[in-house]
């Protein structure tokens, strides 16, 4: 009882310091040479993120390293395998969302040119990323492109913040 | 010939220079309790990085703390002495182009039957994922149908956060690799000096390497050998100056001292491998013992008369010196070599203060107020004294406990010890150093995977490098799998369902011109603290097991845990104490037998009560060390002589006397240790006063 009242306290916490915006995301697969757009509302607070779609109850919620996949308010179990390629997704967008420039540039290479910055990776992510390219409005991420090895792209496009 | 005790050191010191190129003396340690064979392994180990090892840890795991880490890695880079510094669990590019290069032998394989049917399905799976799916489905156009698979590797052997290496419940860490062992002191001060320096502008880090106990607690044992140097100094002073008022006798016994120690020293050094500097040390204090001679024929004014030998002074030196001899025989070399030492020194000792010393003009002894002699009425004979001594004897070996840790000798570093413990804390596991040896690299691979197979959680080479026997059967059994037909049903199928035309036309291709087994470079795992070492034709690298006690069923296997082999080592050395000593006991009476006829009961007293009451006391309050055991002996040495002189004795009070000067001097040479809070010189201390204040209660109280 004791665990989840802190639990829920947490929560609420966290949420406190949560900033929401709507988003698009396209995902441009190479492999039948078409893009699938996305919209949905992004959240994110310290050590977590949560991303809810529009049309469907699908929500990816990544708190304190552990990832939740819901639909329909149901939890589904997801690969181990898919749930660590996940993780390491959200965890790059948390970095650029929070501009963790020691995170950073651990991991990256970073040029950065006024407003946009190109950030290729150093380490085993090069088996996956080719490059990101944030584009940041007054320091805060505005689009995150992600070009990936299989010539697939993810742009994420952050929208305007939800009060 | 009153120049003769000048002329004597002047030759040895003329000697001593001219031999010093065939003189071998070893500042190893490990060399006084382990074989020769071990400390080759330790010494293997000490190539492959083994204690060499650094870490420093920042508090918090905020972003700050990682900015923290990334300026201090740097810093530390330029530090000379310092090899690797590794903040991050990012592969470096050689290993992450190992994976790629040897990706289809290194993953899991599934060769599971593919068929049109099952082959379709999994791509229509794909298809529709990626429009319908929440979370991006990526698809591999090398492996549409996943069948490799790499296991996520957590060989590491590290706990990590956002890429950067962690010590848990700490903060961030940086692993970092010097060219310092713990025995070179002068780089070892060089590197504790250069990074206190870094780290002094970086608060709440903690820093830890096995050689800042070298810095940190030879400092302390410099100040506190200063201090007993001086206050022994200050002892004899007092001794020679004030007491006995003979500047002369201090002279010459001193450069008599001087000599005995150096005509030891060079024979012990050129005639014996590795005679080790601590044995050197105590050999040196073990000569003191010899002022009892001095003392004995000082005060009985031997010098004076026409004798050519005392016969107590005889029996005292050859009961010790049979007792030395015997010990001798101890295959333990600290043991052996300190007693061999202690042989010579004494022996040439005597010879001085024997033959030479009446040709040197000592002054007569003036008679003054003898020790009054106690009333006998008062004083207990030596049969209850020998009885309780014998019970003493008798409680101690029921409660004897020894003490293996060889750490607990040194300077208790309580500071740093706290922060070694919260490093160690890493090493949850507790995981278990072992150096694995092979006549190739081939046979090395064979001999870690069997380790592995073995062992469960055991981290080495062989936790990313395959065997070669079974990177060959892989080689194998994928040249002939059918991917042409897997690939060929791939694409048709692909088109059918909508994918871009020829989108995997090079499906599987990756499973073709593999690479040789035996190409794989084991340099590139140094990041990871795996290396491999070349020695007089075999090959050895480290291994990190869990459970140490199946080392031993490895032949290729050999620990390289030092405490192990100190516990190991003082085990074996306090069972042939135990065995020798029986030995040193029949032959002291024997020698008391011949010497003291008689009165035997009465000198034994002198060598059985004062090392039954330490021991007693001892054992009540502690555990036994080897230091305690060490300064046993030296007791039992100097008993042996007083209770000879004490029995033979024609002038009892004069003899009294020199044995309270030689009492004195003893405590000056070995008592005032007592005051030092090194346990290794506390312990001498400890035992040593103990037992000159029992020699002294003899004195006053046994008839």
């Amino acid at each position: 009882m004791m665990f989840k009242l802190i639990l829920i306290f947490l929560l609420f916490t966290s949420l406190l310091i949560a900033r929401s915006f709507n988003f698009s995301e396209i995902r441009y697969s190479d492999a039948i040479g078409r893009s699938f757009e996305f919209h949905g509302k992004i959240t994110f607070a310290h050590d977590a993120l949560l991303i809810n779609y529009n049309n469907d109850e699908k929500i990816l919620d990544y708190q304190n390293g552990v990832l939740v996949y819901m639909e329909n308010m149901k939890q589904v179990e997801i690969s181990q395998e898919q749930k660590q390629e996940i993780i390491q997704y959200f965890e790059i967008i948390m970095m650029l969302y929070k501009g963790e420039n020691a995170s950073l540039l651990n991991e990256f290479e970073i040029e950065k040119t006024d407003n946009l910055s190109i950030l290729k990776p150093k380490g085993s992510l090069k088996n996956f990323i080719e490059k990101i390219v944030l584009l940041q409005d007054k320091e805060a991420p505005k689009e995150i492109k992600l070009f990936l090895k299989n010539s697939d792209t993810i742009t994420i496009r952050i929208e305007d913040e939800i009060h | 010939m009153k120049y003769t005790n000048y002329i004597i050191l002047v030759l040895l010191l003329f000697l001593g220079f001219a031999l010093k190129d065939s003189m071998h003396v070893s500042t190893n340690l490990l060399s006084l309790f382990a074989s020769k064979e071990l400390i080759q392994k330790l010494e293997i180990a000490d190539n492959l990085g083994y204690s060499k090892e650094m870490y420093v840890a920042v508090k918090g795991f905020d972003e700050n703390a990682k900015l923290k880490i990334n300026q201090i890695a740097t810093e530390l880079k330029s530090v000379s002495k310092i090899k690797l510094v590794q903040s991050s669990v990012l592969p470096s590019d050689e290993i992450i182009n190992y994976y790629k290069t040897f990706y289809p032998i290194l993953a899991l394989f599934q060769e599971n039957n593919q068929t049109k049917e099952s082959i379709k399905e999994q791509l229509e799976y794909l298809y529709n994922k990626q429009n319908s799916s929440a979370f991006y489905t990526p698809i591999d156009k090398n492996d549409p149908l996943k069948l490799f698979h790499m296991p996520s590797n957590e060989s590491v052997n590290v706990a990590h956060k956002s890429g950067y290496i962690m010590l848990e419940n700490y903060g961030y860490l940086i692993r970092v690799r010097t060219d310092v062992s713990a025995s070179e002191m002068n780089d070892a001060k060089t590197l504790y000096k250069d990074v206190h320096e870094i780290l002094s502008k970086y608060p709440e880090t903690l820093v830890f390497a096995p050689f800042f106990y070298t810095v940190e607690n030879s400092q302390k044992i410099e100040s506190e050998v200063q201090f007993i140097v001086i206050l022994s100094t200050l002892i004899l002073f007092f001794i020679y100056f004030v007491l006995l008022r003979n500047i002369h006798l201090l002279l010459h016994s001193f450069i008599a001292l001087l000599s005995s120690v150096l005509f030891a020293t060079l024979i012990s050094t050129i005639f014996f491998d590795n005679f080790h500097i601590i044995s050197l040390a105590f050999g040196t204090s073990l000569t003191g013992v010899s002022i009892d001679y001095l003392f004995h024929y000082y005060f009985h004014n031997f010098y004076q008369t026409k004798k050519r030998v005392d016969k107590n002074v005889l029996y005292g030196f050859l009961t010790t010196l049979c007792a030395f001899a015997v010990f001798s025989f101890i295959e333990v070399p600290f043991i052996a070599q300190i007693s061999i030492f202690a042989v010579l020194s004494l022996s040439f000792a005597y010879i001085l203060f024997t033959f030479l010393f009446p040709m040197l003009e000592i002054k007569e002894y003036a008679q003054k107020a003898s020790p009054k002699a106690q009333n006998s009425s008062k004083k207990l004979s030596s049969t209850v004294i020998f009885l309780f001594s014998i019970a003493l004897l008798t409680y101690s070996f029921a409660n004897l406990q020894f003490d293996n840790n060889i750490r607990n000798l040194d300077y208790q570093n309580e500071k740093l010890m706290k922060i070694e413990a919260i490093f160690k804390s890493m090493n949850q596991n507790k995981m278990f150093p072992v150096l694995v040896e092979a006549s190739s690299k081939e046979e090395l691979l064979k001999n870690l995977h069997t380790l592995h197979e073995n062992t469960d959680g055991t981290f080495s080479l062989a936790s990313f490098v395959p065997d070669t026997q079974k990177c060959e059967q892989r080689k194998k059994e994928l040249a002939q799998y059918d991917f042409e037909r897997i690939k060929a049903i791939v694409n048709e199928e692909a088109s059918k369902i909508g994918f871009r035309e020829n989108y995997f036309k090079d499906a599987y291709s990756f499973t073709k011109n593999l690479p040789s087994c035996t190409s794989i470079d084991l340099e590139i795992f140094k990041t990871y603290n795996l290396s491999f070492y070349e020695h007089n034709a075999r090959i050895y690298t480290l291994a990190l097991i869990k459970e140490s006690s199946k080392m031993q069923t490895f032949p290729f296997v050999s620990s390289i845990d030092v405490k192990q082999m100190f516990e190991k080592a003082t085990n074996a050395m306090y069972e042939s104490m135990v065995l020798f000593s029986f030995l040193v006991l029949f032959i002291i009476l024997g020698m008391l037998l011949l010497s003291v006829k008689k009165q035997f009961l009465f000198a034994l007293n002198y060598m059985l009560f004062p090392s039954s009451f330490v021991l007693s006391l001892l054992v009540t309050f502690s555990s036994v060390n080897i230091m305690h055991i060490f300064s046993l002996v030296i007791l039992i040495a100097v008993g042996i002589d007083y209770g000879i002189y004490m029995s033979n004795s024609t002038k009892k009070s004069n003899t009294i006397l020199a044995m309270r000067y030689s009492l004195l001097s003893t405590f000056a040479a070995f008592g005032v240790l007592v005051f030092s809070s090194i346990t290794a010189l506390n312990s001498i201390g400890v035992v040593i006063s103990l037992g000159l204040f029992a020699i002294f209660m003899l004195m006053r109280g046994m008839k």
